[in-house]
């Protein structure tokens, strides 16, 4: 299915094998379109390699992936419609700002300089010096500027900001939201600066142990967990009922960060609220019990 | 000192641990400025694109907000025109606050005899308000 | 995509062109003096009757001809400087994931990233080769130095074309291999020092089936002028070897008693005779064409070699 109805990116059981490490394995995810999503994961959770097979440069060892219900490949209308941002933000070290946005008008069919320019001029970011002379965070911009000039519907970005510094990191976040905001746009940005995602994505994707361990809106995913406190009590019958994703036993207490599945009953449970970062660590940790199925689909079904 | 200048009618701020979902603070800043005389009925709000590129938000959060603040009357989305104030939030009347703050004060005095510190009266107040906030978003 | 191509490159361009100015330039002023000199030289040793001494005429030139002989070494610095750094600094920098995310296919980058630098090679190469042989053609004349040995070979005809498109295929063959800048120029130098030297000294000799001639024994500068000679053997009439002299005890009988200038023919009646392999100087262009199409079909295999590696591997 391709076109306007498409998932901005879907993979069904995806797998990518190095030698014999497996970098994913069985990942599942669909976002749809126009949304902001991160994509979370603790390192060689397969992020990297998932952005990779999502932007043609990687092919899958198992299973499929999709944008925009195109298979990734090198196709001139597939590769029209995304954007991509590696690690690092590659770019060619002698040339300017402004000879990377000329070629690019001649590497791709639809491109859009105006607005990346004016970003630039905007930022004071000189576009006439080598690229290697930019700090760090300019680099970024001018890298999310190229990508952003393609008008791609699909942006893939691999840790941007994680070499820059605050103010830095909030210019390009600002920038990457204004982009966002002009409609049409899905991004997948994955980070470790949970708190930075929290504010700019709506969408949560949840990779650990190379496997899709959550995948759906930010919003639905704080109402679906809860942190059950009460007096200590054996864990296998308190979490009865519902997926416990991590328990923490003291010699007075059981916490329990659950995902509902039902309505809590039991009046000696305190049950709160838990933040969004808590629950990605929950995840995330060693000492979790993982959700028993690899794909935990959160809110409206597919 | 960092000098600001923008070109849209108020300016927005989030305190992300402050525990109020970011919309609602946008919600909250909008009625203050309202309150305040700040906006007029008539002025027109930030665009969204305005905001997100001062606060990086995401823009379905500033949606969010304004659709609220719709739902609620104070503002009307005009197609392709923008987000217009029309209505000032509605104050309580003047004795209302003054008795509401003397009530609380009775009840926090009756709360601290009873042994509970601030904190846990915080702790209560903010549960019973996300608890109201749910209610009257269902 | 060419427009990317001449921006990433034009700076090597540049340097390139600006040396083959220059060196063409040298060579003109030189080579138009030495035609001169070697034409003065044919009107008067004509005359005299004393031509055959030639060779020294151009032995004092020093520090032109040492530039000359070592256009043999531009053809490796293409592979290390223009070949090996082409797709090896790409993956290094990680700028292929900027490139094969535009609008072009993978295939398509690599067949106008891989195709200016290979033609700019031969172009140059081929000029390079044209000045060297023009400049050489006094030289060759007379026949010094040889055309067919190692070194005059390399650097005149069209060798060095196909030197330098090998070379710079080489290069691109080992970036995209080992994809970092310096194990692919440490491989590119390696491989093609290695197989040249191991071509020119074993391979080329015996392109084609040396020619074999006997002469009278001890007889000096018995092979034509200008050949290459690639044995010189003085043997006796059961065929040993005595090239590195007789003895007395190894005089046929008959022969002991002769003077020193009726030795030679007294021995040749018994048999002994000198034997020569060489390769005529008249098969200079079949050999350049040999080794020049060896070297273009070793070129292409690299370039598919590197195709593959490119588009079958991941990013």
């Amino acid at each position: 299915m391709s076109g306007q109805n498409a998932p901005a990116i879907q993979t069904t059981r995806l797998g990518k094998r190095y030698g014999s490490v497996w970098a994913l394995q069985d990942c599942s995810v669909s976002v749809p379109r126009g949304h902001v999503s991160a994509l979370v994961g603790p390192n060689g959770a397969g992020k990297t390699t998932l952005l990779k097979i999502l932007a043609g440069l990687s092919a899958p060892s198992t299973g499929e992936a999709a944008v925009l219900g195109r298979v990734p490949g090198q196709t001139g209308d597939f590769l029209d419609s995304i954007g991509y941002l590696a690690q690092d933000v590659p770019l060619y070290k002698r040339l300017s700002a402004e000879d990377h946005l000329r070629l690019g008008a001649h590497l791709n069919r639809r491109w859009d300089a105006s607005a990346a320019r004016g970003r630039l001029a905007a930022l004071r970011i000189p576009a006439d010096r080598p690229v290697a002379t930019l700090s760090g965070g300019q680099r970024a911009q001018v890298g999310l500027s190229l990508a952003l000039a393609k008008r791609p519907h699909v942006l893939l970005l691999d840790e941007p900001v994680a070499a820059l510094d605050p103010l830095a990191r909030r210019e390009f976040l600002a920038s990457l939201t204004e982009a966002a905001a002009d409609g049409d746009l899905s991004v997948i940005v994955s980070s470790h600066l949970l708190h930075d995602l929290e504010r700019v994505c709506d969408y949560l994707i949840l990779l650990a142990a190379s496997r899709t361990q959550l995948c759906g809106g930010i919003d639905d995913v704080l109402a679906a967990h809860r942190v059950m406190v009460g007096p200590r009590r054996d864990i296998a019958d308190a979490g009865r009922g519902f997926t416990v994703i991590k328990s923490t036993q003291t010699t007075r207490q059981t916490r329990l960060l659950v995902r509902l599945d039902r309505a809590v009953l039991d009046p000696s449970w305190a049950v709160t609220e838990v933040g969004l970062e808590d629950i990605v660590l929950a995840y995330m940790g060693e000492r979790s019990t993982l959700a028993a199925s690899p794909l935990t689909v959160i809110g409206p079904a597919r | 000192m960092t000098i600001e200048v923008l070109k849209q009618s108020i300016s927005f701020q989030l305190s992300p641990d402050s525990g109020v979902p970011a919309y609602l603070q946008l919600v909250q800043q909008v009625k203050q400025a309202l309150r305040m005389g700040i906006l007029d009925v008539g002025d027109k709000l930030p665009t969204v694109k305005e905001v997100v590129a001062e606060v990086a938000v995401n823009p379905n959060t500033v949606m969010k907000a304004y659709w609220q603040l719709e739902h609620e009357g104070l503002v009307e989305g005009r197609q392709g025109v923008g987000t217009f104030a029309v209505r000032r939030p509605a104050g309580p009347p003047p004795g209302t606050q003054l008795r509401l703050a003397r009530r609380l004060e009775a009840w926090v005095g009756t709360a601290r005899d009873a042994g509970l510190d601030d904190e846990a009266i915080e702790s209560m107040l903010r549960a019973t308000l996300s608890g109201a906030r749910a209610e009257n978003i269902a | 995509m060419n427009a990317l191509v001449w921006r990433l490159h034009r700076n090597q361009a540049y340097i390139a062109g600006a040396a083959l100015v220059a060196l063409g330039a040298l060579l003109l002023i030189t080579g138009v003096t030495m035609t001169r000199e070697y034409h003065a030289f044919l009107a008067s040793c004509a005359a005299a009757r004393s031509c055959g001494h030639a060779g020294q005429l151009f032995a004092g030139d020093g520090a032109v001809t040492s530039l000359v002989d070592a256009t043999m070494a531009v053809p490796l610095l293409f592979g290390l400087f223009w070949g090996a750094p082409l797709l090896a600094r790409e993956f290094e920098d990680g700028t292929h994931n900027l490139a094969w995310t535009q609008g072009v296919t993978r295939i398509r980058w690599l067949n106008h990233t891989v195709l200016w630098p290979l033609l700019a090679a031969a172009g140059w190469g081929a000029a390079m080769a044209a000045l060297v042989s023009w400049w050489r053609h006094p030289e060759n004349a007379v026949g010094a130095p040889v055309r067919l040995a190692t070194f005059t070979f390399d650097i005149q005809g069209i060798a060095p074309v196909a030197y330098a498109v090998f070379a710079v295929a080489l290069g691109i063959a080992a970036g995209a291999l080992f994809r970092r800048v310096l194990p692919a120029m440490a491989a590119t130098f390696t491989v093609f020092a290695g197989l040249r030297f191991l071509i020119a000294e074993y391979a080329r000799p015996h392109y084609l089936t040396p020619v074999s001639r006997s002469y009278p024994p001890f007889s000096d500068n018995a092979a034509p002028h200008g050949s290459l000679v690639l044995s010189n053997a003085t043997l006796g009439p059961r065929g040993q070897d005595y090239t590195a002299g007789l003895g007395f005890q190894q005089v046929p009988a008959a022969c002991r008693g002769n003077a020193t200038g009726q030795l030679n023919s007294c021995l040749a009646s018994h048999g002994f005779h000198t034997q020569i392999l060489y390769q005529p100087a008249s098969r200079f262009w079949a050999f350049q064409g040999i080794e020049a199409g060896t070297f273009v079909v070793l070129a292409a295999a690299l370039v598919a070699v590197a195709y593959r590696m490119v588009l079958a591997r991941d990013a």
